[in-house]
């Protein structure tokens, strides 16, 4: 039994492989037709439209260099098709195009106000399925159509789907996975919410007039009701939505000092400018500007902290049949900005601070759960979710209406805010000693 | 004929007294040897002239040599008498032999110096030899033959013959010696930090490198002659006591076994002895560093050596020997751990980049990032061929390139490798006959290929990427999965000498781990290795076999017989 | 009779244990458990534990009391010839039928994900080529190939979990027993599938130096692969909450999750290429066993001129036995349980219980 017999007949195997034509799932490269953001969209008429962003590669790498003189085009451009199902529309889609689709590479997902508003479930059973998404693909919708987003050119980045990509990635507002919809359509005691995005126009410069000059923009979040779309929050409130489950951004909240009821600035009741005056003036905090333009920045008594690190708990109570939920959230923040002159380098300041901006971010959040339990009944923090794992047995009673109770549910917040850097500077370096306030 | 009557004839044959045997003397053996020598030469290499003795005629002895090395030119045979009585001739290649040396230890001493000094010539025959060996020539190395056979192989290996009127033997003297190259840093395997000499094509100097780095009186050289016509000498080296008894018995029945014309390289003699012929993967590590071969025979490794090459075998291999370089025990322990792990992956890229590319690009496009796809995608949109060929046709220039650098003479070797890469790289890609990404791959991977310290171990993974490659071309990562898995099969059956060419990953042993895929430091590789050891002594692992029949590799190591 | 083979260390027993089983379970388990169990899917095996760990010590009582026999060969002693080799003929019929089962799911997992247009049956031929060429070598060359496929396989399954970190949620394991004990008991069950494959070592136990530290061995492998079959359940329900049981192969849904941004866009494809290698594992180590019992049953000299025809019996059979996926995942719940239960069980058990009331023991020394 020699090894060689081994061999031969494994090249034997590997010939009839061969001829039996073992090159199934073969395909080259350059017959695909990549695809890099597909948008869904209703049409009037019940039906799915489906529209799909390829790109070109050798424009993309080479821009202007195979085109035959006909001046740079983008190195992308969009396709559509109507199908009752999304692989429908696919199939459909695929007679408009030379070359064999590939959405592997789909990174994002966009889904259009009226199929939202008309319900994502059927569309997310085909989105789960395929074989080709992944299920790590962001999802956004849109207000209005949402192939509008596709005809986006952003400047920075390669490709449009790389921009939005990494315009979700900053954490303006949480980002939602095809993975993280799913979950939530799926589990009790949770609705999905979709951040949302717009299209937003750049400033023209004179090179770039009359090209079309449209840039993504973060306008909010979609908030769901079970798979339906019941309305969007701003940016504001997705920030409030933002701290409740837990995904702070890093971003910079302002808050307006000293906090309401403290005496207000001097320069308010300022008259005119008299050389005296002018010498007290020295003393006010600059940026109050000459009254005559406009009256100067609007609020110039003005602190930014930029958070740093949250922590945010939830814990849920039943009491009686009430729902009791407790936010427990805790932010470390780096002071920004301090126009309004605060003497930073004094430590009993601090706590006083710390507590003016607990206030902010409460605040915020109470402006997302107004939003989600009186205008909107959809539970997008998951408040049921919560109660659920912790109350398993009551929540048996409250699921069968939970959208009524969570109306209900009270919110009990306790921020805890710590300031633990204060920017660059301690005290404002461009005020002088007598414009700083305590 | 019955049995006991021939071992009697046998047992009579090896008692008969000398004077029964046949002698050159005898005109009836000069004409047989006349005869052989005419009609049948061929015969003459395996057979010899057995049991024919020296005469006491010197006259008829250097007729029999004369006929047998057939008149050679380089043949001197210079008469002379000793101390002006005894008639005697001296015989020997010049060509091998150090003509001024036995001028002046043999001639000279025994013409004229020997009366000169005074010196008594002793009278009687037997005394007279004694006289000879102990009192008159200066060479170091005296021997005496009896047997024609064995005179003209000494003569053959460069020795002096001393014939002597009415003396029924020969006197050897050791006077060989010819034109080597002097021992000089080995080209293939060269360092940074270590020892710099480096085996020659001589035996002795190599036995000599090897002798003065290890003092202990237990280093053993074991010298046998391989080839029916070169008559190679060929020795063995081991440590006794470390070596295990089995594996260098196992080494000499190997060896002995050996049946062919001649040994020109210790290579003709790596064939015979692999366990397994049917592969890819060398299982005899060869080397030209001495020092490589006594940290070998530290661990209880054999040497193999061999006259006339200057590479050394060394058994049981495994493969973790062969990608280790000599510099990784010469550097510091850190350094030399990271350079081995990257020498695996490089190792690793040189069996699979290719194949994964092809896979990646043609089978499962979305394992790329979208970037890199892109950039893959543009450069491939004019380009003819698929993949795979672009792949194939790219490694093929690769290997055609590194070929013709190592056959050409260097100068225009290197021009070669620059006009080749030119115009493969540049002007191929530039006319898009291939893609850029893939003359990146071919030459990362031509490259990582020579990053394998033993030449003949490259040579069995670049095979074994072709192989892949074809897999990957057909199946995509199926193919990858299942050529890897069986090409991991195929080693971990492998062995050398009985031992698994795997050890000691597979099977794991953890403390001999050290010295594998990283490098301790030396004070905590306090256990020597046991290639040799317990293993091999329980005959579980063992695996006794012919040296040319091809083995069933893995099991049966119980049945010991060596003939199945 | 037949030569014996080369013996292999508890070690290396374990290094075939547990590739050998638990190759094959990682990818797909939690969703079959997770479709009674939901979040509670993680703690079914080890529920399971003790009813596999029972399966180990039928095992290491019969082997102790015949020495170097295997099941096929100690029955027809305890039983009778004729009961004794309908036994072997059972066991005989469950490795080859969980074999065929394997490699189908080989099968249906690579062409659901990674190459659709490959007809089933070069799927499968292939796999079971690949599978008998390494049978042949026999079974201590089958612990070295564990050995040398089980650490890069350790090393992918704790980086597809340290890349799917982020998307890790604790929450979505609670609330445990949420409704009771009932379906973890159910998952268990069905959990107990896998790790009953264990009944393996009928065969392996005489091939192995040292019975009490082969057994000792077993125990650890069978901890082992509940570890792992326990981590990668938690790690997908944490992933995946309640779609855990919709997904046909969870954790490598799991696999999808993360990236490596720049260099490897997406891990399944190296998580298929695992699976094969460790598919093609289970499926030799079964084959083996199956090969070992046909031959002792019927008192074959050598097994090896075997093992070819039955792979390529067993790819016909697994190419045919069943018309989709769905229906295997069905088989899978509902009829496999019980089904194997009987072979993994009761089977060994019963002639051990026989054997002890009989009083039957082999040779000391067993060999013959």
């Amino acid at each position: 039994m020699g090894r060689a017999r081994q061999w031969m007949r494994l090249v034997l195997l590997y010939l009839m492989m061969l001829a039996a034509g073992g090159c199934y799932d073969r395909i080259e490269l350059n017959e695909l037709a990549i695809a890099d953001i597909m948008a869904i969209d209703l049409t009037e008429d019940g039906l799915l439209r489906v529209s799909l962003q390829f790109l070109v590669p050798s424009e993309l790498v080479n821009p202007g260099d195979v085109g035959a003189g006909s001046g740079v085009r983008d190195p992308f451009y969009v396709i559509d098709a109507v199908g009752e199902t999304v692989p429908e529309a696919l199939s459909l889609l695929q007679a408009k195009v030379p070359r064999r689709l590939f959405t592997s590479h789909v990174r994002v997902i966009v889904l259009g106000e009226e199929l939202a508003r008309a319900g994502i479930g059927p569309v997310f059973d085909s989105l789960t399925r395929m074989r080709e998404l992944r299920v790590a693909a962001d999802v956004v919708v849109t207000e209005g159509e949402g192939v509008v987003l596709l005809q986006a050119s952003p400047r920075l980045g390669r490709l449009p789907v790389g921009a939005l990509a990494n315009m979700l990635n900053q954490g303006i507002v949480p980002r939602r996975t095809i993975r993280q919809v799913a979950i939530a359509l799926a589990s009790d005691g949770i609705d999905p919410f979709i951040p949302a995005v717009g299209l937003a126009p750049r400033i023209e410069t004179e090179r770039e007039a009359g090209v079309r000059a449209e840039e993504f923009e973060i306008i909010g979040v979609g908030i769901f009701r079970g798979d339906r779309l019941v309305g969007f929050a701003t940016l504001e409130q997705a920030r409030g939505l933002a701290w409740l489950v837990d995904e702070a951004p890093f971003a910079v909240a302002t808050i307006p000092w000293p906090p309401e009821g403290g005496p207000a600035s001097p320069q308010a009741q300022r008259p005119d400018v008299s050389p005296e005056e002018a010498l007290i003036r020295r003393d006010a905090p600059p940026g109050s500007g000459p009254a005559g333009l406009g009256g100067g920045i609007k609020e110039p008594n003005q602190i930014s902290p930029q958070v740093l690190r949250t922590r945010v708990q939830l814990r849920s109570e039943v009491k009686d049949g009430q729902v009791i939920i407790h936010v427990d959230a805790r932010a470390i923040d780096d002071i920004v900005t301090n126009q309004a002159g605060l003497l930073l380098t004094d430590p009993s300041v601090i706590p006083e601070l710390e507590k003016a901006l607990a206030t902010s971010v409460e605040e915020r959040m109470r402006a997302m759960l107004r939003l989600a339990q009186e205008e909107l009944e959809a539970d997008v923090m998951g408040f049921g979710a919560l109660v659920r794992r912790e109350h398993p047995k009551e929540w048996r009673e409250l699921r069968r209406d939970w959208h009524a109770h969570f109306r209900q549910v009270q919110v009990n917040i306790k921020v805890a805010v710590e300031v633990r850097l204060t920017g660059l500077t301690g005290n404002p370096a461009s005020f002088r000693p007598e414009q700083m306030r305590k | 004929m019955p049995n006991w009557l021939r071992s009697l004839f046998s047992w009579l044959k090896r008692r008969r007294p000398a004077f029964l045997r046949p002698s050159v003397d005898s005109g009836r053996v000069q004409r047989a040897i006349e005869e052989r020598v005419a009609k049948k030469p061929e015969s003459i290499p395996d057979q010899g002239f057995p049991g024919v003795r020296i005469g006491t005629q010197v006259e008829a002895n250097l007729a029999a040599i004369r006929e047998l090395l057939g008149n050679a030119p380089d043949l001197v045979m210079r008469d002379l008498r000793i101390a002006g009585s005894f008639r005697a001739a001296v015989v020997f290649f010049d060509t091998l032999g150090r003509s001024e040396m036995v001028a002046t230890q043999v001639i000279e001493p025994l013409a004229y110096e020997a009366v000169r000094s005074g010196l008594k010539v002793p009278t009687d025959l037997a005394r007279l030899e004694q006289w000879i060996r102990t009192q008159v020539v200066n060479a170091t190395s005296i021997t005496v033959e009896t047997e024609l056979d064995q005179v003209v192989r000494d003569l053959c290996h460069g020795k002096t013959a001393l014939f002597v009127e009415r003396l029924p033997h020969a006197i050897i003297v050791d006077l060989a010696g010819y034109d080597t190259r002097s021992v000089t840093e080995p080209v293939g395997e060269p360092v940074v930090r270590g020892p710099r000499d480096g085996f020659v094509d001589n035996l002795k100097t190599n036995m000599s490198l090897i002798r003065r780095r290890v003092g202990s009186p237990l280093l053993r050289f074991e010298r046998m002659e391989l080839g029916r016509w070169t008559r190679t000498p060929v020795v063995i080296a081991y440590i006794h006591g470390l070596a295990d008894e089995a594996l260098v018995q196992e080494v000499r029945r190997r060896l002995s076994a050996i049946d062919i014309d001649g040994i020109i390289d210790t290579s003709y003699i790596e064939h015979f002895i692999e366990d397994t012929p049917y592969t890819i993967f060398p299982q005899v590590l060869n080397t030209e560093r001495p020092d490589i071969v006594v940290a070998s025979l530290l661990e209880g490794r054999v040497a193999i050596l061999a006259e006339g090459s200057p590479f050394a075998l060394i058994v049981p291999t495994t493969l973790w020997m062969l990608m280790q370089a000599a510099e990784d025990y010469y550097q510091r322990w850190d350094g030399a751990t990271l350079v081995r792990l990257l020498r695996y992956i490089l190792v690793a890229a040189v069996v699979l980049f290719p194949s994964i590319y092809v896979a990646a690009t043609t089978f499962h496009p979305e394992m790329l990032p979208s970037t890199l796809l892109i950039s893959i995608a543009a450069a491939r949109e004019a380009v003819p061929f698929s993949s795979f060929a672009e792949v194939l046709l790219m490694e093929i220039t690769f290997e055609a390139l590194r070929e013709a650098g190592v056959r050409l003479p260097r100068p225009i070797g290197q021009t070669i490798s620059i006009v080749g890469a030119i115009v493969i790289g540049e002007a191929a890609v530039t006319a898009q006959i291939v893609s850029a990404p893939v003359v990146i791959i071919a030459a990362f991977t031509g490259i990582s290929s020579f990053v394998i310290p033993h030449f003949n171990l490259g040579i069995g993974f670049r095979i074994a990427r072709f192989f892949i490659l074809l897999l990957a071309g057909s199946l995509g990562l199926l193919g990858i999965s299942i050529g890897v898995m069986l090409m991991i099969l195929h080693l971990a059956a492998l062995r050398s000498f009985g031992q698994p060419y795997l050890a000691p990953v597979s099977p794991l042993r953890w403390y001999e781990l050290g010295d594998t895929i990283v490098r301790l430091p030396r004070w905590v590789m306090r256990r020597r290795p046991r290639p040799t050891g317990a293993s091999v002594r329980r005959g579980v692992e063992f695996l006794p076999q012919g040296s040319t029949d091809a083995p069933e590799r893995g099991e049966g190591s119980l049945r010991a017989s060596p003939g199945d | 009779m037949h030569p014996r083979e080369t013996k292999i260390s508890p070690w290396q027993l374990a290094m075939i244990l547990i590739p050998g089983i638990g190759s094959t379970a990682l990818p797909s388990f939690p969703s079959a458990t997770a479709v009674f169990a939901r979040q509670d899917a993680w703690l079914a095996p080890l529920v399971a534990l003790p009813f596999s760990a029972f399966v180990i010590w039928v095992c290491g009582r019969l082997a102790s009391r015949f020495p170097e026999e295997t099941f096929a060969e100690y029955a027809p002693k305890v039983l009778g010839t004729v009961p004794g080799k309908l036994c072997g003929l059972l066991l005989f019929w469950y490795f080859f039928h969980v074999d065929a089962a394997i490699a189908r799911e080989f099968a249906d997992f690579l062409i659901a994900t990674a190459h659709p247009r490959t007809p089933m049956p070069l799927a499968v031929g292939l796999a079971m080529f690949a599978t008998a060429i390494a049978v042949r070598h026999g079974p201590e060359i089958l612990a070295r190939l564990g050995e040398l496929v089980i650490f890069p396989s350790v090393f992918l399954v704790l980086l597809i979990i340290g890349l799917a970190y982020d998307n890790i949620d604790p929450y979505l394991l609670q609330p445990v027993l949420e409704n009771g004990w009932r379906p973890v008991l159910m998952s268990a069950w069905l959990s107990h599938y896998f790790t009953g494959h264990l009944v393996l070592l009928v065969v392996l136990f005489p091939a192995v130096r040292g019975l009490q530290a082969g057994i000792k061995a077993s125990y650890g492998a069978l901890a082992t692969i509940v570890a792992a079959l326990v981590l990668v359940s938690a790690v997908s329900i944490g992933v995946l909450g309640p779609l855990t049981s919709s997904y046909y192969w969870p954790f490598f849904k799991v696999s999808r999750v993360g990236s490596f941004g720049a260099v490897l866009a997406r891990l399944d494809p190296l998580v298929t290429g695992f699976w094969v290698a460790g598919s093609c594992f289970k499926l030799a180590v079964t084959l083996y066993a199956a090969v070992i019992t046909f031959a002792h049953i019927f008192g074959l000299r050598d097994w090896r001129p075997l093992v070819l025809p039955l792979a390529a019996l067993m790819a016909a059979y697994a190419v045919g036995h069943m018309d989709n996926l769905v229906e295997h995942q069905h088989m899978l719940i509902f009829f496999w349980p019980p089904y194997t239960q009987v072979f993994q069980l009761v089977l060994p058990a019963l002639v051990l219980l026989v054997a002890a009331v009989r009083g039957v023991e082999g040779k000391p020394g067993g060999a013959r």
